[in-house]
């Protein structure tokens, strides 16, 4: 029998030691089948749905909810994921506390080029997917131009690399 | 980049003041946007101001809750394929398609929820929701952005032994997935142009300084597997080592202009 509280304070865990994505997986995972509250099968289909549906990456622990749980599941993981974020406020009053020292324009300035090279590098991760070859970076140039000239809704681009995907490997 | 042409130099005057003012309820005090020393200055009107008529519309205005729940919950459905297609239309959102914040001030709230622990894109829709509309803001933004996707997400949990073992599933997603990529190098590449601007203007030392930053950073994820809080620490450092001292509240008084 699943005790909410407990099953709450795991994703809590879990959420506060992840950076988004799929970084909280390990953790869910040992306390979860420690605990005997989830299958293995049920993570990769959970990592699956997350990749299907919209929003974060990281939304994909209300897919984990919902299966071991039911709804209660997935409204205690959306609660544990969504709480951790308001610490950014904190963050953010603390940056305003020391913003006018001198130091602080150039570290930000770093933190902000470094950002940069994370988002950067998340493509690269994106395309050492198992399953991107060759026809995946014609799609991801594509995709790149296509997304550029702001004249073709995202949405509408992310339909046609479907039917691409359809078509080539159907 | 190409060193300002005439045309767009004889914009400038528009895009500082004009195109980024937002209309009569912007004069309202941007108070979170103070507090917080964003590297961008208060919006308000100037002496270059064109004709109200000409440049202000309703589209532009400070968005009010509601407005911003609509905004985000057309982000939330339409985000499929993951974090990147999300911060794609986050940025085309609040930069490019409404003048709300610029490439800057957005950069500036990613990099302080790089600094948090949890989910970045959560956080920074709390910022982004703080800023445009106080903590009804924040309601409004989160709400808009999780409601439909969990819907969804819980919507395709329960349905998902229904299409399981259907080829069609992996074949649109491979797809999909190299999509994101190209949509998320987009992304990173208007963030860098403000900041590449900067670099040029403080000379080669700064310019290195930042390609060094950007490449090692990205390098330092694939090659060496290190921790984002570690890379995000190391650039902290090498930002106060490397950077002229100067506080962003006075730097971004000159890099206000939008792309």
């Amino acid at each position: 029998m699943i005790d909410p509280f407990h099953y709450f304070l795991i994703f809590l865990k879990a959420s506060l030691f992840s950076t988004g994505g799929l970084s909280n997986l390990p953790s869910l995972r040992q306390d979860l089948l420690a605990e005997g509250w989830a299958e293995d099968a049920e993570f990769g289909r959970s990592v699956v749905i997350g990749q299907l549906s919209p929003g974060p990456n990281g939304l994909w622990v209300i897919s984990l909810g919902y299966l071991t749980y039911g709804p209660a599941g997935a409204i205690l993981a959306l609660i544990a994921i969504v709480l951790p974020a308001f610490l950014v406020l904190f963050v953010a009053a603390g940056y305003a506390r020391i913003a006018r020292a001198r130091w602080v324009g150039g570290a930000m300035r770093g933190v902000a080029l470094a950002v940069v090279g994370i988002l950067l590098s998340v493509v690269w991760t994106i395309m050492r997917q198992p399953g991107v070859d060759r026809w995946g970076i014609v799609i991801a140039l594509a995709a790149f131009e296509l997304v550029g000239t702001k004249r073709v809704r995202l949405p509408f681009i992310l339909a046609l690399a479907a039917c691409a995907g359809l078509f080539l490997y159907q | 980049m190409p060193v300002m042409s005439g045309y767009w130099r004889r914009l400038q005057p528009y895009r500082a003041g004009g195109l980024l003012y937002c209309g009569p309820r912007l004069a309202r005090p941007t108070t979170s946007l103070d507090r917080n020393h964003s590297p961008v200055r208060p919006i308000r009107p100037t002496q270059t101001c064109p004709p109200r008529d000409a440049l202000v519309t309703d589209h532009d205005a400070p968005p009010g809750p509601w407005r911003l729940f609509r905004l985000w919950a057309g982000i939330g459905f339409q985000s499929f394929g993951g974090g990147a297609s999300t911060q794609f239309l986050i940025q085309e959102q609040f930069t490019a398609r409404h003048p709300w914040l610029t490439p800057e001030e957005l950069l500036h709230f990613l990099s302080l929820c790089t600094l948090t622990p949890g989910i970045n894109l959560i956080a920074l829709t709390i910022l982004i929701g703080r800023k445009l509309a106080g903590v009804r803001g924040i309601v409004a933004s989160l709400a808009g952005l999780l409601l439909p996707s969990a819907a969804i997400t819980c919507l395709l949990a329960a349905l998902i032994t229904r299409f399981e073992g259907h080829p069609a599933v992996p074949a649109a997603l491979r797809g999909v997935v190299p999509a994101t990529a190209g949509a998320m190098l987009l992304v990173g590449v208007n963030y860098l142009r403000p900041l590449a601007r900067t670099a040029r203007r403080d000379g080669p030392g700064a310019l290195a300084a930042s390609a060094l930053i950007v490449a090692g950073a990205a390098l330092a994820i694939i090659v060496l597997r290190l921790s984002v809080a570690l890379v995000v620490l190391a650039a902290i450092g090498l930002g106060a080592l490397l950077f002229p001292a100067r506080s962003l509240a006075e730097d971004g008084a000159d890099t206000v202009t939008r792309r």
